[in-house]
């Protein structure tokens, strides 16, 4: 038989290239269409300006403004008095002529100086269809007549448009299509479970469908009709929302389109009345929808005196839709032209159409099906599992019946592992078969002593979202309650992204009925199971993030008397404070186990009405020292650290080893500033020790930086350098290694990649570490395209402490150039050539000018200029910033309100960054601190909830920081740049608002305060954005460039070749530990996948270094600081779990056993095994083509796996 | 750098004393369907036949392109247009869904494109090209097939040339290749005008040299900047009597679409002074007795083409064959 092709398939060829010579020649495909375009464009535009002017003549002639779909009107006459505050503004144009069509928009101008009246426009979308202005062009309103114009400029653009067919209406931007019927419904079985839309006691009279491209959302536009009255409604998908594909059915009449969505749909309700056009000189059709949770009637009140549940059975329930269906007949071509153009665009934006036959399943009794999830025999911690996977659509509400009636049948524990699998699991359960309940399988349940797992919930207007268990460290509250930790739940309230806050308007019309949903989640709690739980307290972060602790009381114990327990607040009066206090107990804390220590309050260091000590205090070596044994800290001693004691809170550092009067035993000094209650606990807890990372300049410091005269090119260059430095270092090792050590981040996972690779990883073509660097490139450039978050290598981010010893220098006020000194010693990574795992670190003394800054910095004030000195005294204060207790004023306070109970502070020792302009006058608070007084005659706590709504109502700290950057770099409406009054304003009021928490003084942005135009690096529409020129930009746009262009695959690469480490042959006893390893990473895998799932993780190696790449559509939109801390705290507990598991159960977990040569061997076999068997599974995994395999388990014991192949290749190299 | 190319060894066109065409056609019938890929290439057809015709009741496929002229080559894509009904634009995304359900999930629909046609990638690896009603590029496999049945040379130096360009990466005119249409009446005019015209019996030419004269030609003699070819005849039309000097490209490729006049097939080719350069490369390659067959060679892409198609055909045969070929499976894997 002839040879052929197939012949080779398994032969192992070499491969090479051809000398192609012609390629030089080659032109990217892009560029050459570009120019195309460009020369044929201008030849085109000519001949279109021609046009134009004929273009012109037509329109003049009267009438021909009906064909257009839409008319803007130009009125006169108008007099000056509506603008005043009670004249009404543009209520008085609405209220007569909203009658005759739509308004789309209407404007009033500012009448300039002396003139007794001035202009409005009013648009109307599609056109009035009686022309109420004629003969005359005359309209009387409120007996003054305005003159009323047809404004043909505004109209051309608009005919313009593309409007095709007569019913519908289709744009580049739009799509507004006729819906025959729709529906919103649950997924059952392939099969489509309508909940909405049919039989809900709501007649739909008239839909419409609308698809706003440029703005990536789908909308369903209806006519609700109730009792007598029609309200119209509005229903937002987001494009991001929807998942999979857009499935068709059709048929000869009619088409039908299915969206599944994950998130339910934002609920808007129209109003009947522009309200705000009283208040306002600028109105627009989106002002009238006010947001809502449930398709209910205006006057009809929704908050019921009864607690939010998941299935309530008396509205419609939107919350429990995952599934749009969409109806559309066919009358003619034009019908289907339509359609085919909807599918058309949907499929540039992803959403391909798919084949899929409409099923509909109806569930008569739905309601009465909801209602069985109160049966009282399931057992409490049962019931709460179960409505976990129903909110996450793992099982259906339609199969209660089956469902209940066989968990009954399960041990209470089974039960428990039965729907905890089910939450791991990916697919959900539909129509379980007894069978499900009862067959056998494997689970694995994640626990640890030090860790404490409390209930998570989200509150989204429709739905709540129900987290099966959040591992936490733990608090004091909780610490102490122990035994009821399972009753304790932590609740954020959300919008239905869910992990964006809702928004807070400047005006409280749009969201007003969501607020009183928030109103009724206070008063009246949460039932889930059973249990109803009860608002308990806050803490201050939590607070940022709307959320609380709620409280599932009972006989034995309830919120009140946690509350009491918490400590005496008693001679607090104002009701901020008074949350304040109670949410320090809520603070995230390591308690140190049974240790005692003697307080000595110490009085603060006061000068000229300044604290110079504020929220620092000291504490004796030995507590140090025991505090580094217990933290099991990596770094060096540390020199100060975070932590809250009874009502003390602040941050601690090491006392001056010279003065003996400190040291002599367990001593701790807290200052009376750090004294915030009165408390009876006297047990030390830790939040954090100081330890150095790198600092980082970000978007606000790039920004005032610039203001302050530093060059452009100053911060353009330590981009390039930092991008070329990550470039250069794909091919060398030492260059990459340095620049990791280069850029520590928080959770210091640069350092354990820089010891991979200089432990030779790398080079043996280690898939793991080679992801990991991938990953780390990936990562550090979409920080900076995205936050310009630019590492500085000569500056640091600090815990900032205070000179006890009175040595340095401070700020004086009559000085002509005050300078004040600042002390800082750190960790030298780069010099000190003994990694990271061998503990042996290295410091060093920063002298020179520095800056000093704290994030958030927004006034030109808040960036200081300190000399840092050589200070013999204070040679025990390590990776912390110290600042002088001398002087007028304090330095921290000026640094945009710093105190020191844990701030930390960015200090960069870099000459070119220092500004030109030093020490502007920083931001003085001109009012004074103004408090909320508790209401008359009701509970404290009643006082507490009220704060809370009006926290998450006037919430515009996003907003203020937004409108600055906007503003800062528009140079062309505010020249000044971050001297512009607007922009020293907002940074007023950005201040103000962060003290919301604190003073309980709302701050509202005022509409004047809204950009103008956004700079392109925010990434808003194309329309609202300029280019910008200022270095933010022009890092944005270097950093896109680099992204687009550069050679690197522009994600990391999950799936790798195989290749066997020989290093790991060597250890002899290595086989004896496979059986072990393998169970173990079983487990191991199951709860990392796990964590992955739970924070929407796609993969390890993100989860191992928390560095994490967030989907473009929830990067703006999560914390992610606080994201990445809970991951890194998660693994953390996992890492510490499994290492000890694994060599407790190889027996190696004591030493003693062998001696130190063989135990040496054996923990380097027990981790080459781990490797062994991950290899192993890798390989079979490529074979079989499909299931993924973790591969991080050997990774775990990163110190024994270096120290590994050192060794090897010490060997290797002997021989 | 072009595409990958594969060191094979004790392949028939390496054999010691084979003659300059013997090599030649050993080299094509490897790179051509084997009987077994060409029975699969009908069925898929088929298989797109009855599920277009889930959707469009009556629809008639055409096949056009190299099955039609019997051209394949192992890496050519099936061109079929769907004939009649003429159908709608929501029709056509119709088509698209249900080729997406059955054969490819990711079947691409250009809808702005000058022919809308349908890509996708069958589950062999064999490309799928469906346009709507495409006439013209049926009428002109017809023409070519005639063609070829005429002057078998043509279809054989067509086969070769098209697995040049593939191998260079050239064979796609939106990456700046050239297209295989425009390509082949590139060989028709060049046959017509050097031997045809003359005279001259182009089958009996040693198959070597008329690819080097064929790539002198096209690399160096012709000028692109000045002259239209009207392919089936032979003759050289001055671009200005056409009308079809483009000032921005002066040197674009200019043919005359024997179909319609007014057309100008080699226009899309906008990189065409690479695959000038290109040309000549190969004209001077063929010229050494030493080298000249690394002007041709397997490309890793084939191989994976190979691979996948293999895949597809075990499958088929397991299945039929029944389970014991499982267990045969896991002894293998076990063992290694």
């Amino acid at each position: 038989m002839a040879v052929s092709l197939n012949d080779f398939i398994s032969v192992k060829l070499k491969r090479y290239s051809r000398e192609s010579p012609w390629e030089r020649l080659r032109v990217p495909y892009r560029n050459k269409k570009q120019k195309k375009w460009a020369s044929v464009h201008n030849n085109e535009a000519q001949l279109h300006s021609a046009n134009k002017r004929n273009d012109n003549c037509l329109i003049q002639r009267s009438s021909t403004w009906r064909l257009g779909d839409m008319i803007t009107l130009v009125i006169k006459d108008i007099p000056v008095t509506w603008l005043s505050n009670e004249g009404g503004k543009l209520y008085n144009l609405w209220e007569p002529l909203h009658d005759y069509g739509t308004i789309e928009f209407m404007k009033i101008n500012e009448p300039l100086n002396g003139q007794t009246s001035t202009t409005a426009i009013v648009q109307f979308a599609p056109p009035p269809k009686v022309p109420f202005w004629e003969p005359n062009g005359k309209i009387n309103v409120k007996g003054v007549d305005l003159a009323v114009q047809i404004d043909i400029t505004a109209h051309r653009s608009h005919i313009s448009r593309q409007v095709f067919s007569k019913n519908s209406f289709r744009s580049d931007q739009l799509v507004k299509i006729p819906l025959s019927s729709f529906k919103l419904g649950q997924v059952y079985d392939e099969r489509i479970v309508p909940l909405f839309g049919v039989d809900c006691g709501i007649t739909v009279t008239e839909s419409n469908l609308l698809v706003y491209f440029n703005f990536k959302k789908l909308c369903v536009l209806f006519d609700a009709s109730f009792d007598k009255q029609i309200e119209t409604f509005r229903l937002d998908f987001d494009f991001h929302s929807i998942i999979g594909d857009v499935g068709t059915d059709y048929y000869d009449d009619h088409i039908s389109l299915v969206f599944r969505f994950r998130f339910s749909p934002l609920i808007f309700r129209k109003s009947k009345n522009a309200t705000e056009s009283r208040v306002q000189t600028f109105w627009t059709a989106s002002h009238l929808w006010r947001r809502h949770y449930d398709i209910l009637p205006f006057n009809v009140s929704p908050t019921t005196a009864s607690p939010i549940e998941l299935l309530n059975c008396h509205n419609a329930p939107i919350g429990r839709c995952n599934v749009l269906v969409l109806s559309f007949s066919i009358r003619d071509e034009s019908d289907k032209d339509d359609i085919a153009f909807l599918l058309h665009n949907l499929e540039k934006f992803n959403l391909k159409s798919q084949l899929d036959k409409v099923v509909f399943h109806l569930v008569p009794d739905y309601k009465h099906r909801c209602s069985l999830i109160n049966d009282k025999e399931i057992e409490e911690e049962i019931a709460y599992l179960l409505q976990a996977c129903l909110s996450k659509n793992l099982l259906s509400e339609i199969d209660l019946p089956i469902i209940l009636a066989n968990l009954k049948k399960l041990s209470k524990e089974r039960a428990k592992k039965f729907l905890r699998l089910i939450l791991t699991s990916k697919t959900a359960l539909i129509n379980p078969s007894e069978l499900d309940f009862t067959k056998s399988f494997v689970f694995y349940d994640l626990s640890s002593a030090s860790s404490i797992h409390i209930k998570k919930l989200y509150v989204t207007p429709t739905t709540l979202r129900i987290v099966e268990d959040s591992l936490e460290a733990g608090n004091r509250v909780i610490r102490n309650f122990k035994d009821f930790a399972n009753r304790f739940m932590r609740v954020q309230i959300t919008d239905e992204y869910y992990k964006q806050k809702i928004r807070g308007g400047s005006d409280g019309f749009r969201n007003e009925k969501l607020y009183s949903r928030i109103q009724q989640l206070l008063t009246y709690g949460i039932k889930v199971g059973n249990q109803i739980y009860e608002f308990l307290a806050f803490g201050n972060s939590q607070l940022r993030e709307h959320g609380a602790y709620f409280f599932a009381s009972g006989s034995d114990l309830n919120a009140k008397q946690i509350r009491e327990w918490m400590g005496d607040f008693s001679e607090i009066n104002s009701v901020s404070k008074y949350a304040a206090r109670m949410g320090q107990c809520f603070s995230t804390t390591k308690e140190i186990n049974r240790f005692c220590v003697d307080i000595s309050l110490q009085d603060d260091i006061v000068r000229n009405n300044h604290c110079f000590t504020d929220g620092v205090g000291m504490a004796s070596l030995s507590v140090i020292r025991r505090l580094s044994l217990e933290v099991k800290n990596h770094d060096m001693f540390p020199s100060a650290f975070q932590f809250r004691m009874g009502g003390y809170k602040g941050v601690l550092s090491l006392a001056p080893p010279t003065k003996l009067e400190y040291h002599q035993g367990n001593l701790v000094f807290p200052r009376r500033s750090q004294d915030k209650f009165k408390s009876f606990h006297s047990t030390l807890e830790v939040i954090k020790i100081s330890r150095f990372s790198n600092a980082h300049l970000n978007m606000q410091l790039i920004t005032l930086l610039e203001g302050l005269g530093v060059e452009k090119t100053v911060f353009l260059e330590l981009t390039r350098s930092q991008l070329s430095k990550m470039n250069e270092s794909i091919n060398s090792k030492q260059k990459s290694i340095l620049m990791l050590r280069d850029n520590v981040d928080e959770y210091h996972s640069t350092l354990i990649i820089a010891d991979f690779i200089q432990a030779g990883f790398l080079e043996r073509d280690d898939a793991f570490t080679e992801n990991l660097l991938n990953l780390y490139y990936e990562w550090v450039l979409r920080l900076i395209k995205e936050k310009q978050k630019v590492s500085v290598p000569k500056g640091a981010y600090l815990l900032g402490v205070a000179d006890e010893t009175g040595t340095l220098k401070g700020h004086y006020d009559d000085a002509v150039l005050s300078v004040p000194e600042i002390f800082i010693q750190i960790t030298d990574t780069s010099t000190s050539f003994g990694s990271y795992s061998t503990g042996k670190l290295k410091t060093r003394v920063i002298v020179g000018l520095c800056i000093v800054a704290r994030n958030p910095s927004l006034h030109p004030g808040d960036v200081r200029v300190c000399k840092a000195v050589r200070c013999d005294e204070l040679m025990h204060l390590k990776n912390v910033i110290v600042f002088p207790t001398t002087g007028d004023r304090s330095i921290p306070a000026m640094c945009s309100g710093g105190d020191l109970d844990g701030d930390e502070y960015t200090v960069i020792w870099d000459q070119r960054l220092l500004p030109k302009i030093v020490n502007y006058p920083p931001l003085l608070e001109s009012s004074p601190k103004k408090s909320i007084d508790f209401l008359e005659g009701k509970p404290l706590i009643d006082s507490v909830k009220e704060f809370f709504v009006n926290y998450i109502k006037y919430d515009s700290l996003g907003l203020i920081s937004n409108a600055w950057k906007a503003w800062a770099h528009d140079h062309d409406n505010n020249p000044e740049g971050i001297f512009g009054n607007v922009c020293l304003e907002l940074a007023e009021m950005h201040s103000k608002a962060v003290d919301f928490a604190k003073s309980g003084v709302a701050c509202k942005m005022q509409a004047k305060y809204h950009p103008k135009r956004y700079p392109d690096f925010m990434q808003k529409t194309k329309t609202r954005s300029f280019r910008s020129e200022t270095a933010v930009g022009k890092i944005f746009r270097y950093a896109a460039r680099f992204q687009r262009e550069s050679g690197r695959p522009a994600t990391y690469n999950p799936i790798m070749n195989t290749v066997y480490d020989p290093c790991m042959k060597l250890p002899r006893f290595k086989t004896e530990y496979l059986n072990v390893a393998e169970e173990v990473k079983k487990h191991y895998d199951n709860d990392l996948r796990s964590i992955m799932a739970r924070f929407d993780i796609s993969t390890e190696y993100e989860v191992y270094t928390a560095f994490i790449l967030f989907k473009d559509d929830l990067a703006k939109t999560v914390n992610e600081y606080g994201l990445r801390e809970e991951v890194s705290f998660q693994f953390d507990l996992l890492k510490k779990k499994y290492t000890q598991e694994y060599l407790e159960k190889c027996a190696l977990s004591n030493q003693s056993a062998f001696d130190s040569s063989e135990y040496e061997e054996r923990i380097n076999s027990a981790v080459a095994a781990t490797y062994d068997v991950t290899y192993d599974q890798r390989v079979k995994s490529v074979g079989n083509g499909t299931t993924e395999v973790l591969i991080s388990f050997p990774y775990l014991f990163s110190s024994r796996l270096c120290q590994l192949s050192r060794k090897a290749m010490l060997t290797a190299n002997n021989f | 750098m072009g595409k990958v190319l594969l060191e094979l060894h004790s392949v028939p066109w390496n054999e010691e004393g084979l003659s300059d065409n013997a090599r030649l056609y050993s080299f094509l019938e490897f790179v051509s369907p084997k009987i077994e890929e060409l029975k699969y290439r009908k069925l898929l057809l088929e298989k797109l036949q009855t599920h277009i015709r889930e959707v469009v009741l009556d629809a008639e496929l055409q096949v056009y392109g190299s099955m039609y002229i019997g051209t394949t080559l192992s890496i050519s894509d099936v061109d079929v247009s769907l004939k009649s009904p003429r159908v709608g634009e929501l029709e056509k995304r119709r088509v698209t869904m249900v080729l997406r359900k059955y054969l490819d999930a990711d079947a691409d629909f250009h809808s702005s494109a000058r022919v809308p046609r349908i890509n996708l990638v069958d589950v062999s690896g064999i490309g799928v090209d469906l346009t709507f009603g495409n006439d013209k590029a049926c009428r002109t496999a017809e023409l070519q097939k005639a063609y070829n049945e005429e002057h078998p040379i043509f279809g054989r130096l067509l086969m070769l040339l098209k697995h040049w360009l593939f191998e260079r990466d050239l064979e796609n005119v939106h990456h700046g290749g050239i297209a295989s249409c425009a390509l082949s009446y590139m060989l028709i005019g060049w046959l017509e005008m050097r031997f045809h015209k003359k005279g001259i019996d182009s089958e009996v030419q040693p198959i070597r040299a008329l690819l080097q004269k064929f790539f002198y030609f096209w690399g160096v003699e012709w000028t692109y900047e000045l002259f239209v070819l009207r392919p089936l005849t032979g003759q050289i039309v001055p671009k200005l009597q056409k009308g079809w000097l483009n000032e921005v490209q002066p040197n674009l490729l200019s043919i005359e679409d024997p179909i319609d006049r007014n057309n100008d097939i080699g226009k899309q080719s906008f990189q065409i002074s690479m695959i000038k350069a290109a040309f000549v490369a190969s004209a001077n390659e063929l010229l050494s007795d030493k080298t000249w067959f690394s002007t041709f060679a397997i490309t890793e892409d084939e191989m994976f083409l190979c691979k996948q198609f293999e895949n597809v055909i075990n499958t088929k045969r397991s299945l039929v064959e029944g389970y014991d070929s499982d267990t045969e499976s896991d002894e293998l894997q076990a063992g290694g």
